[in-house]
């Protein structure tokens, strides 16, 4: 049973809320400037994140029979193949890959607290997104790729700041009584579950040591041995998306138990609830994942494809982006008082509804035979209801709630903007520039 | 925190007020604490893992590759006329093979001798080919001997390879563990089918006499293998 790939739908998403996000943080010119620059910041996250499933599009679509998987990009053990144009594409997304993560850095320094300030702060992590975007894609090309992992320890690092407001936070709310607190702990907890649900859904299997198990198949198929740095690289991925997960269900679920249930807390246990099945998947394939190495590689079963679909496919490709929407709105980064930017707020929230529940039907579609008059009907009956209910739908993501207020921080000059998104736009040029260029001369071959 | 605009170069109070509870900072330190503890074991195992599967990819991954051999024979007797062209057929029904037994080759040998009691009879002349059939196996391989004759009733010896490689011998191969080892010994299909020996008879009369028909035997030897892998 073949699964249709997400990644095409979510660059296509991600690409429009990027573009939506940075015009409406560049015109608010009355708007807060700290929520201004983090909604650019937000924006460019977007764009980068868009850019990169643009390029897991490509290579799906050009390379069907090619083994390409996550951790070809993240724990760089991708070898070079000869093919100009793919390794072209890979180099791009280590490029890529570095902007997310220091551009994630960034964020977590001003959303939901800002966490520095002073005339130079500002321009020092707009310097610092730069600089690093610039030399890290050069770095992990010529250093052979997998020193790429040296990345998850500022991963960890960003991890490890939201996880510190979240409890600041729920101690504060639960401990201290103070309900103005929520608005921090449910931001960085929401925060956590945008940028890090990939590796929370696997947190038992780290546990267990079952993801060992599985990355012993990524080992036997490398070239040369790994540095015990590299595997303490590796271990501290998975423990970026472990400990936010292992505090924030603890504090979800103490919160739920003495004031109900929220949507952070919903979520937040349906991650813990498919982590917890992942593993038991992980004992059921075992086999297989060895397979490489105890006997000879063999593929993973049909099943397996759809479950991933359905857990982490959906959850990075579509329910991401609308987390992502939903704080940006929740938080005021982007200014919605005004009926022009109200407008193109409503064709963010329809857009990303109607592209999520439509590629949502399709994907139900290829994985289950129903007639194609049945998933057009449920895609009319969707429709009827966004446009029905588009006022109350728009309502409940810009409602008002004391988080707007949390969101505060210092003054930033109006050039800072224009000099971000020059930046990043140059950047974005660089990292394609510099992937065709060395690929064409044959680095990493 | 408010929205200000600061003095300072660089000013850091966000980070102290995230700080400055203790209730907090000690749930921190135990995350933390446990953090590190599920990162010691967990890179210790990979560690161990890593240590093993590099072990396995990079060690000396000799093996000697050795066969259990066992034998199916047929035996078809032919009475053939002077000039007659005739095809004997052998079918190897896969039921025949044991189980973790492959077909390595099919060996025929064709036999026949002067019966005709005549004196001065001289040996008759017997022509043996193993024409191709649907049978899986190595038909081009500069090993078979597909063809052969005779004018002095010696045995004809006919050998096809049918498994790829197979001699009977042990040999050395490489590879990560026993399975992947024996994978290229353990492929089904080849060597069952339809073998089929066609023989053809010239007879030899001496002067005045006539000689016209002559006894063939042809005896089929089906040689099985089940391989087996140690390490050297």
């Amino acid at each position: 049973m073949a699964t249709e790939s997400l990644a095409p739908v979510a660059a296509i998403t991600d690409l429009i809320l990027g573009t939506l996000t940075i015009v409406l943080a560049n015109r608010a010119v009355n708007h807060d400037p700290h929520k201004r620059f983090t909604a650019l910041l937000f924006g460019w996250t977007f764009i980068f994140i868009g850019a990169y499933y643009v390029i897991i599009s490509v290579i799906e679509l050009q390379y069907p029979d090619g083994v390409f998987g996550w951790s070809l990009i993240q724990f760089g053990t991708f070898a070079s193949t000869g093919d100009g144009t793919f390794d072209a594409l890979v180099f791009m997304l280590y490029g890529l890959q570095a902007g997310i993560n220091i551009l994630t850095l960034a964020l977590a320094l001003h959303l939901p607290f800002d966490l520095g300030s002073g005339r130079g702060w500002n321009s020092a992590i707009i310097g610092g997104v730069g600089i690093y975007t610039i030399i890290m894609p050069i770095v992990v090309i010529f250093g052979g790729f997998s020193i790429t992992v040296v990345q998850s320890f500022m991963i960890f690092a960003t991890s490890a700041i939201w996880t510190m407001i979240y409890i600041r936070g729920i101690v504060a709310e639960l401990v201290h009584g103070d309900e103005e607190a929520r608005s921090a702990s449910k931001g960085a907890g929401l925060l956590l579950i945008a940028f890090y649900s990939g590796t929370m859904i696997w947190w038992l299997s780290t546990i267990m040591l079952a993801n060992n198990e599985w990355f012993s198949g990524v080992i036997s198929q490398m070239s040369e041995s790994s540095s015990i740095f590299y595997l303490l690289g590796v271990e501290t991925l998975w423990l970026s998306g472990l400990m936010p997960l292992a505090v924030v269900v603890l504090g979800e679920g103490y919160r739920t138990f003495k004031k109900g249930a929220s949507l952070l807390s919903v979520v937040i246990f349906v991650v813990a609830v498919i982590g917890f099945i992942n593993y038991f998947i992980d004992i059921a394939v075992s086999d297989i994942l060895v397979s490489c190495y105890e006997t000879e590689c063999k593929e993973l079963p049909a099943a397996y494809r759809v479950w991933e679909t359905l857990t982490t496919g959906v959850l990075s490709y579509l329910f991401v982006p609308m987390l992502f929407v939903y704080i940006l709105i929740q938080y005021r980064l982007i200014d919605t008082s005004s009926d022009e930017n109200r407008n193109l707020l409503r064709i963010m929230i329809l857009l990303l509804l109607l592209i999520v529940s439509s590629s949502f039907i399709e994907m139900i579609q290829s994985l289950i035979p129903v007639p194609q008059m049945v998933t057009a009907s449920l895609l009319a009956i969707a429709v009827a209801f966004f446009i029905g209910w588009e006022e109350r739908i728009t309502g409940w993501f810009v409602e008002e709630s004391a988080d707007g207020e949390a969101v505060s921080g210092d003054i930033i000059l109006a050039q800072s903007f224009n000099k971000f998104t020059v930046l990043m736009s140059v950047v974005l040029v660089y990292i394609i520039a510099i992937s065709w260029l060395f690929a064409a001369m044959g680095v990493g071959a | 925190m408010s929205n200000k605009e600061s003095e300072a170069e660089f000013d850091f109070s966000g980070f102290t007020q995230l700080l400055d509870d203790r209730t907090s900072n000690m749930a921190m330190v135990v995350a933390l604490t446990l953090s590190l503890v599920v990162l010691s074991y967990t890179t210790i195992d990979l560690a161990n893992l890593n240590e093993e599967v590099r072990g396995l990819v990079e060690g000396d991954n000799s093996w000697d590759v050795s066969f259990e051999l066992q034998s199916l024979t047929f035996q078809e007797t032919v009475v053939m006329v002077d000039g007659e062209q005739r095809q004997v057929d052998f079918d190897v029904d896969p039921s025949d093979v044991p189980e973790g037994f492959r077909v390595g080759n099919i060996r025929a040998t064709v036999s026949y001798s002067e019966t005709s009691g005549l004196p001065a009879d001289p040996a008759d002349s017997v022509a043996a080919n193993i024409p191709q059939t649907s049978m899986q196996a190595q038909w081009s391989d500069d090993n078979n001997t597909l063809s052969g004759s005779s004018n002095d009733a010696n045995d004809i010896e006919l050998v096809l390879r049918t498994h790829p490689g197979f001699t009977g011998q042990s040999l050395n191969a490489s590879g990560l563990n026993e399975y992947q080892v024996l994978q290229p010994w353990l492929v089904e299909g080849f060597g069952t089918g339809t073998f089929t020996v066609v023989l053809e008879l010239n007879t030899q009369s001496p002067p005045f006499l006539n000689d016209s028909d002559e006894e063939i035997v042809v005896n089929v030897e089906v040689v099985m293998f089940k391989p087996s892998a140690t390490p050297v």
